[in-house]
């Protein structure tokens, strides 16, 4: 796809180049670039904002984090801050049960980290879409292991020219055409006739390829 | 969901002992006369003497039965192949438990074929023009799965809240999560909802003591005291409380 005249990106910035950096890993860049957000997130919190006065209100409100998020908070290995910030939780908890209220069981935020996810999700897909028309956006992508399809969902959103629309959706028929004849050999070489021969390395992950294309990747 | 009398899960004898118990009494759940011991009661005594929660557990247990059992015996059934195409898979959450079968031989071949038919069903969808957004028709049936089970371990439990034993072992016991303790509080009343917000009010001011000690020793004023083995642990404890162990 060439760039259009009409169609002039905005400047580029940090973003722009952390999406070309993530490209060139494995999995979904902005999967990648929300996995590594989260992480900073996370160990940011437990390492500057635990006493903070707005994050522990905000904590209480949402009554803590969700399952995925409280397990990297445990990795994280910051015993002291976690027991600070849980403190002020369970405390809240425990006075709601001795009032016997249950309406203070309703919590009135989701998870903050979920929040800060899909805010930044939304700005990966975002820089995106408005760099798309760039070829070194374009060369990225095509060397990149492709979006999940929440993702390509999400950036075929944001364009608006039918060209590009197929063009995006055509690049990643073609990266699901490779899962596709993966996922094919690893079939085949489990058959008798054929378990000589050896299964490669992305031929035994390319169910995992493949759930983590269908749904996304684990942050 | 696909066959689901198939492989239900969580041990099928319990259920349908559960739901003939639950005919023989009328389903009344939470009344104060005296219930009849069966399989599935014992089972959640001896979950809860495991020190997790329970429904937890049991919906570990069955979702990994239930995926475990698809992926070997479902493959070749036209009707589980189709809601899986029509599903598009699971949900993010539950694919974990997908994902970690794949490494094993057997069902590592059933996850592959499965998921060939549903890259290729999304692959054709990028190429077709107008591209309809496949992703609005997901509909997880493991969701639907795991919402039927905990409604069945809530009302087992909700059937023995007044039972002397099941008190004496859930006081014992860790109790429920915090999600799961909210959603059964909301199937309670009388003194059953009493003795389950009370048992919790009780078990919570255990961990927030250990938890203010704990950051107390921590400091260098008193890190001469020693950490007891509960304080190390508040910590961990106190987030898998308020986060459940289902995720």
């Amino acid at each position: 796809m060439k760039q259009g005249k009409e169609n002039i990106p905005p400047e580029k910035f940090t973003g722009y180049y952390n999406v070309l950096d993530a490209c060139g890993q494995k999995g979904c860049p902005v999967c990648i670039l929300s996995r590594q957000g989260v992480r900073r997130y996370v160990d940011n919190l437990l390492y500057e904002n635990v006493n903070d006065p707005a994050t522990r209100k905000m904590l209480r409100s949402s009554l803590g984090f969700c399952f995925v998020h409280s397990q990297l908070l445990l990795q994280a290995g910051d015993a002291l801050g976690v027991s600070i910030l849980y403190a002020d939780i369970i405390h809240e908890v425990e006075s709601a049960l001795s009032r016997q209220s249950l309406r203070a069981f309703q919590t009135t935020q989701t998870c903050p980290v979920c929040l800060f996810k899909l805010a930044h999700e939304k700005q990966s897909t975002a820089t995106i879409a408005e760099h798309i028309s760039r070829q070194e956006m374009q060369e990225a992508l095509n060397k990149s292991s492709g979006l999940c399809l929440v993702h390509l969902a999400a950036v075929a959103e944001h364009l608006h020219d039918k060209e590009t629309h197929r063009w995006i959706r055509a690049l990643h028929a073609e990266k699901l055409e490779t899962v596709q004849r993966q996922i094919h050999e690893f079939i085949r070489k489990h058959e008798l006739q054929f378990s000589h021969e050896e299964i490669t390395n992305d031929e035994r992950e390319s169910c995992i390829v493949a759930i983590d294309t269908l749904v996304g990747m684990n942050v | 969901m696909h066959s689901r009398n198939r492989h239900i899960g969580w041990d099928e004898r319990i259920i349908e002992g559960f739901i003939s118990f639950l005919d023989r009494f009328g389903g009344k759940a939470n009344s104060e006369e005296p219930r009849k011991k069966f399989l599935g009661y014992n089972d959640l005594l001896d979950l809860l003497k495991d020190m997790q929660c329970p429904v937890c557990s049991i919906l570990k247990r069955s979702i990994n039965h239930y995926v475990a059992t698809a992926f070997i015996e479902e493959v070749a059934n036209g009707e589980f192949r189709e809601g899986m195409r029509s599903s598009l898979g699971y949900c993010r959450r539950h694919s974990v438990f997908v994902q970690n079968i794949v490494p094993r031989r057997l069902h590592g071949m059933g996850v592959a074929i499965v998921y060939e038919d549903l890259v290729e069903q999304v692959r054709v969808n990028l190429t077709k023009d107008p591209f309809e957004n496949i992703l609005e028709q997901n509909h997880c049936a493991l969701c639907s799965f795991e919402s039927e089970l905990s409604d069945y371990a809530f009302r087992l439990i909700a059937d023995y809240c007044n039972d002397p034993e099941f008190q004496n072992t859930y006081e014992k016991s860790r109790g429920l999560c915090f999600p799961h303790m909210r959603s059964l509080c909301e199937r309670l009343d009388g003194n059953a909802l009493k003795f389950i917000l009370y048992e919790h009010e009780r078990k919570l001011s255990i961990l927030s003591t250990h938890l203010v000690e704990f950051q107390r020793k921590s400091t260098s004023q008193f890190s001469s005291e020693h950490i007891t083995q509960e304080e190390a642990r508040s910590w961990q404890m106190a987030a898998r409380f308020m986060a459940g162990d289902m995720g």
